[in-house]
């Protein structure tokens, strides 16, 4: 087999991947109507967003949990655009985005002086204090709420709202993989595998790692502000550590590090048991947790690599039979 | 000076539920590298056990207590030999690992209808409702809350003298600094890990069974100390037992501060544990300058 056959082959195989994908994003929640509403695909693309967030700073090699309280800060901050400007949501949700930089700051400074475990502590802490002292007032508990998101008249659908967000999504994963592969992602890589040798050649740690912190958050946020024009309310409940210990979950379940496989796990952990509620609600009531708990712990177990790896060991398979 | 004891008592008591949790989760990771975000569900569907032993099935209490830390180190057992051991060398694959076992207790503990209806249970305790007034403040404390503070003097006086003195303690010590050299001592690095894991585990089934009678036998409720567990633990930098305890006792007196003389500041009570971190750290980062400071002279006395 000559190597420009190979090429073809190979070019060919990766056009029909990404036609399958780019079909399976535009057809998205039509794809699953017999499943459930199209808010439950909603709903995954923004968990899947988070957990893209989770997953970006596994480039510096740290852990977030703090991401579900920039997640709550994004819809509380696009809540206070709508009652106190009348921008376009376009603007709004820019200046949302922009609007997370101090917060990341906040924790970036702690992800300077603090490494693995400790920044994880330090992150839930933070993420702690935010819920109970901050959502609390603002958003309501789960009988009176406030904060409420608005959509603009040609979001009013589901299904609409699907395209805005899938369309935002699609967007982020472009840049983080130009970034990836930009000197900027070669720098992250070798400050991830040693600092002391990122320093020695002259690059500032801190600057990278500050930049990495403020990318995560501002895709949380981002992430937040969808969320909140998916639901229009949401009680503070939803924005405590616990929760974002499970998206911690999810992206490790997709593979740490893997734009792809973060969207891959958000995606099948955030929709699947929507559809479960609505294909079986007395099931799903009962059985989600242990649902996420069992399909976390064989992938960590049995496939440390995440969907991510599963997915690069199915590919290659593809390409090589090509 | 009344209310100011008020406020050690209370600080001393949730300081102890702290510290208790805490001190599990620093033994598994001084020991292993490993941070147990499990710890709170162990306890949690170890006391949803003594709870269907002693109040369902009418079972005596230390029978019902007995079976929930018997649960809680099965569970050990069984992560240990299915988990740990196809996993080794990467404790963050293990901690992620304790985190999708949190996940999963939690919902064994909702598969049980009767175990989640009653929103305020308490795990039953012979001392229960059983109280004492501490001369010179007009705060009771109860019988559980004193067995709590003295088991936390017991356990972790216990476990820092099993660390420095027993065998099996050394041992710990050692397979954590090196494996492959224990191992060459003739320590058996899976029988001292499968040790290890079954006590954290039995550990943190045991805490439940002393606070849920304090507090309430409620998945929330539990959860949200073991993240302020956390906090205590990183005060005392993950492997420090007694600043562990130290640390504990801080957090609870700040928060019986915040309580007593700061009610027109209520929600700084939630920000003490991110708070009491930065001080941590300025704390350490003014350490090591000294200790740089330290050195200096030495050097410029030798130039």
């Amino acid at each position: 087999m000559s190597v420009a056959t190979l090429t073809s082959r190979t070019f060919t195989t990766r056009a029909a991947g990404a036609g399958l994908l780019a079909a399976f994003v535009l057809a998205g929640p039509k794809l699953f109507t017999w499943a459930g509403p199209a808010a439950a695909y909603d709903f995954g693309l923004t968990v899947a967003m988070l957990v893209v967030a989770v997953s970006v700073l596994a480039w510096i090699g740290e852990i977030s949990l703090a991401v579900v309280a920039q997640m709550g800060l994004g819809m509380v901050t696009l809540s206070w655009f709508q009652d106190h400007t009348s921008f376009p949501l376009a603007l709004s949700l820019v200046l949302v985005t922009l609007s997370s930089i101090p917060t990341s700051l906040i924790l970036g400074v702690f992800c300077l002086r603090l490494r693995g475990v400790n920044f994880v502590i330090a992150s839930l802490a933070f993420a702690g204090m935010t819920q109970k002292a901050f959502f609390q007032k603002v958003l309501g508990a789960a009988t009176s709420l406030h904060g409420r998101v608005s959509r603009p008249e040609m979001f009013r659908s589901d299904g609409a709202l699907y395209y805005l967000i899938a369309l935002s999504l699609v967007g982020v994963v472009v840049a983080l993989y130009r970034l990836q592969r930009s000197r900027i992602g070669t720098a992250l890589a070798s400050l991830r595998d040693s600092e002391t040798a990122f320093w020695t050649l002259g690059y500032s740690p801190a600057a990278y790692k500050l930049f990495v912190v403020c990318l995560s958050g501002a895709i949380a946020t981002l992430a937040g502000a969808y969320y909140g024009l998916l639901q229009g309310t949401v009680p503070s409940f939803y924005f405590n550590p616990g929760l974002a210990i499970v998206y911690f979950g999810f992206a490790v379940a997709g593979g740490m590090g893997s734009i792809g496989g973060a969207i891959a796990g958000g995606l099948f952990f955030g929709a699947m048991p929507k559809y479960m509620e609505v294909l079986w609600p007395s099931i799903y009531n009962k059985f989600d947790f242990l649902f996420y708990g069992l399909v976390a712990l064989l992938i960590i177990v049995w496939v440390p690599g995440g969907l991510a790896g599963v997915g690069r060991r199915l590919w290659s398979r593809v390409e090589g039979r090509a | 000076m009344s209310k100011f004891a008020q406020v050690l008592v209370i600080g001393t008591i949730a300081g102890s539920i702290y510290g208790f949790i805490a001190i599990g989760m620093v033994l598994v990771y001084r020991t292993t590298g490993v941070l147990n975000v499990a710890h709170g569900g162990i306890g949690i569907l170890s006391g949803y056990v003594a709870h269907e032993l002693i109040h369902f099935r009418h079972l005596p209490y230390y029978v019902g207590i007995t079976g929930g830390v018997a649960i809680a180190a099965l569970l050990g057992l069984g992560f240990e030999l299915i988990v740990v051991r196809r996993l080794p060398g990467r404790p963050d694959l293990q901690t992620a690992a304790t985190l999708g076992l949190y996940t999963l207790l939690l919902g064994v503990v909702v598969t049980v209808p009767w175990w989640t209806t009653n929103a305020f249970q308490v795990l039953p305790s012979p001392l229960l409702n059983k109280t004492f007034r501490v001369p010179g403040t007009v705060q009771a404390v109860t019988y559980d809350q004193l067995l709590l503070l003295v088991a936390l003097a017991v356990f972790s006086a216990g476990l820092y003298w099993m660390l420095r003195r027993t065998r099996i303690g050394l041992a710990m010590r050692a397979v954590s600094d090196s494996s492959a050299a224990a191992g060459l001592m003739g320590i058996k690095p899976q029988t001292v890990s499968l040790v290890l894991w079954v006590v954290g585990f039995g550990l943190s089934g045991l805490t439940t069974m002393l606070v849920a009678p304090i507090t309430l036998l409620d998945a929330n409720a539990l959860s949200l100390l073991t993240l302020k567990a956390l906090t205590v633990a990183f005060l005392g930098g993950l492997v420090s037992l007694p600043l562990t305890v130290a640390g504990g006792m801080i957090l609870g007196t700040l928060e019986a501060f915040n309580d007593l003389y700061l009610v027109h500041l209520p929600d700084l009570k939630y920000a003490w544990p991110f708070l009491l971190m930065v001080i941590s750290l300025l704390w350490r980062a003014a350490e090591k300058r000294r200790s740089v400071r330290d050195d200096a002279p030495v050097v410029a006395a030798a130039a």
